[in-house]
């Protein structure tokens, strides 16, 4: 087998907060995080949630970029920011009850400290009220000599209970070739 | 037959090489997921090309949505002599230094008669507006099962020694 979960973070109860990932294990090639996310409260379609490694949320050590759609036509943008981007989020307000938005975020090779870690994800949310968002995110840490050792999830408000986060390792020990 | 998902190579540049190939890729998978991080040497924006069973004819078509940081084109190629023309989820040697692209290839049924579609996802970080993201559908015309793969730099450049390549087939019951 080559995909291992590590460690999954369930919000049982409304909650705000940060939820962390510690002591990941540095014998994988690769990492996958999956969200499953909605926020409580009166708040916009283009929330995200956000994370930051190995305990550095400093802004401008982070940056992002993202294509995507919103139902009405197709975009890219740039930011400067102190995390990457692990899903848009839906809201209570703007979003069908029990409706939670999906996001998949891969980072290549987090253990090599010579380079820079880069994430990739996959994201979208339908608010079934005639919105909904979809996006491509490209996210960087500018540290190329640390391992990840620590993922820390901020969603900047209340995350409804079922909110879900799933880390995932990828190995390459079961390789049938060269 | 195995089951799931399970790594089939995995393989880190030389740092010469501008081309990678998996040859004798196993025929009893489902599925097949290619993982790339790469950089290469070029100094100019380049792409991420593939060649499937070293079959270089015009035989290729891919239709992309691309966002560049700033603004969102779709475009299409046509008869082309490699797959997935461009994948520029590839980083070069005038972006962030030590900054990788991550490109995400999905290749269904390909062990079966069909033509060899596949999808390709792309993303090439940079700290400044300028970047790549791309989606990417590509159909090569060809009914052989894919045995090999070749990922080679648009440029004809080199792959940094720190780019990584891994193949992993998919399998179900």
């Amino acid at each position: 087998m080559t995909m291992y979960a590590i460690n999954t973070q369930t919000i049982t109860s409304d909650n705000v907060g940060t939820i962390s990932f510690t002591n990941i294990p540095q014998t994988f090639q690769h990492l996958q995080i999956r969200t499953n996310a909605r926020l409580t409260g009166n708040r916009g379609g283009g929330n995200q949630i956000r994370a930051w490694f190995n305990s550095d949320n400093t802004n401008g050590n982070y940056t992002w970029h993202s294509l995507g759609g919103n139902s009405a036509s197709a975009f890219s943008e740039y930011y400067s920011t102190d995390a990457i981007v692990l899903s848009w989020v839906t809201s209570a307000n703007v979003a069908t009850n029990n409706a939670f938005s999906v996001g998949i975020t891969d980072i290549l090779d987090y253990t090599n400290t010579n380079r820079i870690k880069t994430s990739r994800t996959i994201t979208g949310q339908n608010m079934n009220d005639g919105n909904g968002l979809v996006a491509l995110f490209s996210s960087a840490w500018n540290n190329s000599s640390a391992a990840i050792n620590r993922i820390d999830v901020n969603w900047g408000g209340t995350m409804v209970a079922g909110t879900r986060f799933d880390l995932y390792g990828f190995n390459t020990t079961t390789a049938t070739g060269a | 037959m195995p089951k799931g998902m399970q790594v089939i190579y995995n393989r880190k540049a030389s740092g010469s090489a501008t081309t990678v190939t998996f040859n004798n890729i196993p025929q009893n998978y489902t599925d097949l997921h290619l993982y790339v991080g790469s950089r290469s040497g070029a100094a100019s924006q380049s792409a991420l090309l593939v060649t499937l069973n070293s079959n270089n004819t015009n035989m290729y078509s891919s239709t992309r949505l691309l966002g560049s940081g700033s603004g969102a084109s779709s475009d299409r190629f046509t008869a082309q002599s490699y797959g997935s023309v461009y994948n520029n989820g590839h980083a070069h040697s005038t972006i962030t230094a030590n900054v990788h692209g991550s490109s995400f290839y999905y290749f269904p049924n390909y062990s079966k008669d069909y033509f060899k579609s596949f999808f390709v996802d792309g993303i090439q970080e940079n700290f400044a507006t300028a970047a790549q993201l791309n989606f990417i559908a590509c159909v090569g015309q060809s009914t052989a099962p894919i045995t090999s793969i070749s990922i080679t730099d648009a440029n004809g450049a080199n792959f940094t020694s720190e780019s990584i390549f891994t193949l992993y087939g998919i399998a179900g019951d």
